[in-house]
């Protein structure tokens, strides 16, 4: 028996002590103009492109941050360039643009949920459990008509301003004219 | 006619001289002077002249602003306020802005800056608020005022401003230690927990999940201890907790991160304590180090 427990002991396993080498604080964000109450308003067949910002404000070190998005929403959402990225400490804006393509077939009331989890990439050094952070933001994507849709609202400001600009230039066109015929209209007098 | 109209000048004229005159040489006091009676005295008047209070017909937009994790974000506006009385007459010591959200503590600063006088009425100020991490999402209200030197003032609550989603935390330690452990020991709690996870973010009512792997020997790389021997909880030592599972993403039960400020560090407002617990050894693991060094890291997940 007593040789058992020594032989247990033998056995003793030695979990590391040695942490030094790690940073005391792991921390990191993104932020995202949608959200639940504030979902993105696509209608059938749009596409667009949603920026979402990376930080690394309270943090000790420069961070490595893996980006994935989840496979349910794989089919309309795809990571826009490498979805690895460094956020160097201090930052607060880094990009992460994402492509969302609706399909043509999808009905207006649908939506959709893109995930996109984060997590901060090993530095790969020693040490006994070590621990990462990670995160994940969501896009909640709602299903409208053309009307409504955020891309719609964008579009409509540009013709606004087009429309305004061809009623400007109508105007001095006929300006042009009723003074050239005025002009004319002279000389053909004085004559 | 053209005559009768020169005539009629000239007796207006005469008339105007005439009482000029009769002014001038104190005639117009002949009445008291004949009757005694006074003709003038002193009197007090009271008069008010009217003062109209300022306006504030624009205040510069305020495009959607992402919170800064852990920290403030310093908003910073114009905005132009008017006052028919003149520029002057703007106290430019009272130009103050808020922002508001019903559930969420006014953000505002009283001491906004005049930017210049735009003209003989208007005046520009520049306004930065600050708003806190934790400061929810959504529409937030803003109202500006300013007040004239005799007290009137004016307001504009006519404009909101959009405050994104931040989800973000900070945690610590990032390595946790166990105490040596024989293969009889059970239910051995990190000697260096809790991992106190901070949300630095302003999203709410966050679920925390907890991927785990399998920790291997690193002398002999074939001998594991495996994730489902560990336990993750809320409380010390943890091991009544969530059991992990080998690269298994898994919601630590009861484990909630709210937004807050985490300053306080009371180990709830905007914070969250983790324990781990190893319940117990494989039987057939030899005498070594294991770690998680030749795999991927524990990684601690916030989960919106």
């Amino acid at each position: 028996m007593e040789i058992k427990n020594k032989k247990i002991k033998m056995k003793l396993v030695l979990l590391s002590l040695v942490i030094l080498s790690f940073p005391l604080i792991s921390a990191a964000g993104v932020a995202t103009p949608y959200w639940d109450e504030n979902p993105l308003k696509l209608a059938p067949g749009e596409s667009a492109t949603v920026t979402l910002s990376l930080q690394n404000m309270v943090g000790e070190e420069d961070l490595s941050i893996k980006a994935e998005i989840s496979e349910e929403a794989g089919d309309i959402a795809t990571i826009i360039g490498n979805n690895q990225y460094n956020v160097p400490l201090g930052s607060e804006d880094i990009p992460v643009k994402i492509k969302i393509e609706i399909p043509k077939n999808a009905e207006v009331g649908d939506s959709y949920l893109v995930s996109v989890s984060f997590r901060q990439v090993s530095p790969g050094e020693g040490g006994m459990l070590h621990v990462a952070s990670a995160f994940t933001s969501k896009i909640p994507i709602e299903i409208v008509s053309e009307e409504e849709s955020e891309l719609y609202r964008e579009s409509s400001d540009v013709s606004y301003f087009f429309w305004i600009l061809i009623f400007l230039l109508v105007l001095v066109i006929f300006a042009l004219i009723f003074f050239w015929r005025r002009k004319k209209a002279k000389k053909v007098s004085k004559k | 006619m053209k005559k009768r109209g020169i005539n009629l000048l000239i007796l207006f004229l005469i008339v105007i001289l005439s009482y000029s005159l009769v002014s001038a040489t104190g005639f117009s006091d002949l009445w008291g002077k004949i009757t005694g009676k006074a003709t003038s005295d002193t009197t007090s008047l009271n008069i008010t002249v009217g003062n109209s209070a300022p306006t504030i017909p624009s205040v510069q937009a305020i495009s959607a602003k992402n919170p800064t994790d852990g920290t403030t974000k310093s908003i910073t506006f114009a905005f132009t306020a008017t006052d028919t009385d003149g520029v002057s007459n703007l106290d430019d010591a009272t130009p103050a802005a808020y922002f508001s959200k019903a559930g969420e503590t006014t953000r505002y600063n009283s001491s906004c800056v005049l930017i210049g006088d735009l003209d003989a009425n208007s005046a520009n100020y520049s306004c930065t608020v600050n708003m806190w991490y934790f400061d929810g999402n959504g529409e937030w209200d803003i109202k500006v005022n300013v007040s004239d030197i005799n007290g009137a003032t004016g307001e504009n609550s006519s404009t909101t401003f959009t405050y994104n989603l931040l989800t973000a935390m900070a945690m610590a330690p990032t390595a946790l230690t166990w105490p040596s452990i024989g293969l009889s020991n059970t239910d051995t709690g990190s000697d260096n927990d809790p991992i106190t996870i901070n949300n630095t973010g302003n999203d709410n009512s966050l679920t925390i999940n907890l991927t785990a792997y399998d920790l291997q020997g690193e002398t002999t790389a074939i001998e594991y201890i495996y994730a489902h021997n560990f336990t993750v909880g809320v409380s010390s030592e943890g091991c009544s907790g969530t059991a992990m599972a080998n690269a298994t993403s898994t919601e630590v039960g009861s484990a909630t991160l709210n937004k807050g400020n985490y300053s306080g560090n009371d180990g709830s407002t905007g914070q969250e304590q983790l324990y781990f617990c190893l319940k117990g050894l494989p039987q057939d693991i030899s005498s070594q180090s294991y770690s998680s060094s030749g795999m991927d890291p524990w990684a601690v997940e916030i989960v919106t």
